[in-house]
């Protein structure tokens, strides 16, 4: 195993640039483990990393971070912003708190897990990867997804899965109302050993909760003029 | 994009420095608004009068005192002035028609009236909440709660008798900050005026805060009226108004705009960013929530 080298760099007093900066040159001198005091709510810190790298935000950050990152694993102590994690292709994101709204924006590839609640539109655009939520997604979460798994273990607000093209949601508690072609699946043993799986690295049990599946109708692939409520309600 | 922050003491006797909490959160979120910054501050409401705030826009700022005064004692008996700069604060017995505001800004050319109430004073200005601080003596006010604002105009032009925070003209003690755009503002403020209400301005957000200001004279209560915005108001907000007794607020139900809330024993602190918030509170113990599409809430003492 390599050896862990740490490295800690306070955020307090410094542009977010510089404070950026010093991660990538730590990275580049060998720190494979990289803290971050004092982030104080502020956005788009350790954005756009390459590799195995291990940055650890102590405190909460503002919007965008972790974002379009390949290969890091990102850690945040506290709440973070809009957009954590957003386009990142591969890595891992955690958040030690609640996140805002378009969680996993965008991701491609990798796994983001939020401990407690999102804003509204989590997983929105997701073409690959996973999003596990310990708590609950807001209004139209999954929206226009692609590819890629979201798990939430509480409850999803009204629009959930809109206008979804492939992908799966599970929701382990209510959701308020389904989007636009979004569609209740029945779970196989196969989501059930998925979910387990996913759920057992944050300490939660799968079994513990009645699991619902969603993934899309598939009947806004293709426009059909015989459906013109379906389509107006798309659009 | 704008910043929207508040601040709401708990408790009857609840106060802190309103004025320096507001313009420091404010600062945190200037990149969200560049072009001005205002806040409306309350303090205990008097039991007797009225505080007015008034902005000199003029450059003889010593003889706009001496005309406002005169203008304002037409309609009330003036207890008291003072002047910070280009805001003048005068204390008036009352304001029985709703008229006050109307008849100074008629009698002096170039001045505006940004407030009337027992208990809210608004000041608002160019630039950043820092300045604005230190130019009007912010500082110095303790109060029980308020609302600030820093703006990036969208929808009216940028000077400072649009920036916000809106006073619900004539209505003494409510005002509004708004992040978004209301897109039915011209429908809205139809309906309104002809209902007998005035505008002071171009701006969507000023709609708002008369919206409220109507139904909660029509004896409506603050919840019933913010959950009426949900569907009378078209278009993006997140905003706060502010009463004589508390802060409420709502959030469109696309949920576009951002907005946070973090409540302890003693105050609830609420802010567009947590930066604004950790910036001036930063117990981790006081863990801010953003607010779900279509969500209401209030604080009143």
């Amino acid at each position: 195993m390599a050896e862990v080298t740490a490295a800690t760099i306070d955020a307090a007093g410094k542009e977010t640039r510089d404070v950026n900066r010093a991660i990538r040159q730590a990275a580049e001198e060998g720190a494979t483990e990289i803290h971050v005091r004092n982030p104080a709510g502020r956005h788009s810190f350790g954005v756009a990393l390459t590799g195995e790298l291990h940055v650890v935000l102590d405190g909460p950050t503002g919007w965008y971070t972790g974002g379009m990152n390949g290969g890091p694993t990102i850690v945040i102590h506290g709440n973070t912003g809009w957009a954590v994690g957003e386009c990142m292709m591969s890595g891992r994101l955690e958040v030690h708190g609640h996140a805002g709204s378009g969680t996993a924006a965008s991701i491609r590839g990798g796994l983001v897990y939020v401990e407690g609640d999102t804003g509204a539109r989590a997983g929105i655009s997701m073409k690959g990867g996973a999003l596990v939520v310990g708590g609950s997604v807001g209004y139209m979460s999954g929206f226009m997804m692609q590819a890629g798994t979201i798990v939430v273990c509480g409850d999803a607000a009204d629009g959930l899965g809109d206008s979804m093209y492939e992908g799966t949601i599970y929701v382990g508690g209510e959701i308020a109302s389904l989007g636009a072609d979004a569609e209740v699946k029945d779970l196989i043993d196969e989501d059930r050993t998925l979910l387990e799986t996913t759920l057992a690295e944050f300490g939660i049990d799968a079994s513990s909760r009645d699991f619902t599946k969603v993934r899309s109708g598939r009947r806004l692939w293709n426009f059909s003029a015989r459906e013109p409520e379906l389509w107006a309600s798309a659009l | 994009m704008c910043g929207i922050v508040g601040v709401f003491y708990k408790g009857e006797a609840g106060d802190g420095p309103v004025g320096q909490v507001l313009t420091r959160m404010c600062d945190q979120l200037f990149r969200r608004g560049p072009d001005s910054a205002g806040v409306a501050l309350y303090g205990p409401p008097l039991e007797d009068g009225l505080v007015v705030r008034v902005d000199l826009e003029r450059l003889d700022a010593e003889d706009a005192s001496a005309e406002v005064v005169a203008a304002a004692g037409l309609v009330t008996t003036v207890q008291g002035s003072g002047r910070v700069s280009r805001s003048l604060r005068l204390l008036v017995a009352d304001d029985a028609d709703g008229k006050l505001a109307d008849v100074i800004e008629e009698r002096v050319p170039g001045v505006r009236v940004f407030s009337v109430g027992r208990a809210m004073e608004i000041v608002k200005d160019l630039g950043m909440a820092c300045d604005i601080n230190e130019r009007f003596g912010l500082d110095a006010f303790r109060g029980t709660h308020g609302i600030g604002h820093t703006r990036m105009a969208t929808e009216s032009r940028v000077d400072i008798a649009h920036s916000h925070p809106f006073w619900a003209r004539p209505f003494p003690d409510i005002a509004v900050v708004h992040n978004g755009q209301i897109t039915n503002y011209h429908k809205l403020r139809r309906r309104l005026e002809q209902k007998g209400h005035r505008f002071a301005t171009e701006n969507d957000s000023e709609a708002i805060a008369v919206y409220i200001a109507d139904r909660l004279e029509a004896g409506g209560s603050l919840d019933e009226a913010l959950r009426a915005t949900i569907d009378d108001l078209d278009g993006t907000f997140a905003y706060l108004i502010s009463t004589a007794g508390g802060i409420g607020l709502a959030r469109d139900r696309f949920a576009t705009k951002p907005l946070l809330y973090a409540e302890n024993d003693e105050m609830v602190v609420l802010a567009s960013e947590e930066i604004s918030i950790r910036a001036v509170f930063p117990d981790p113990a006081l863990v801010p929530r953003e607010l779900q599409a279509k969500e209401v809430r209030w604080w009143l003492k």
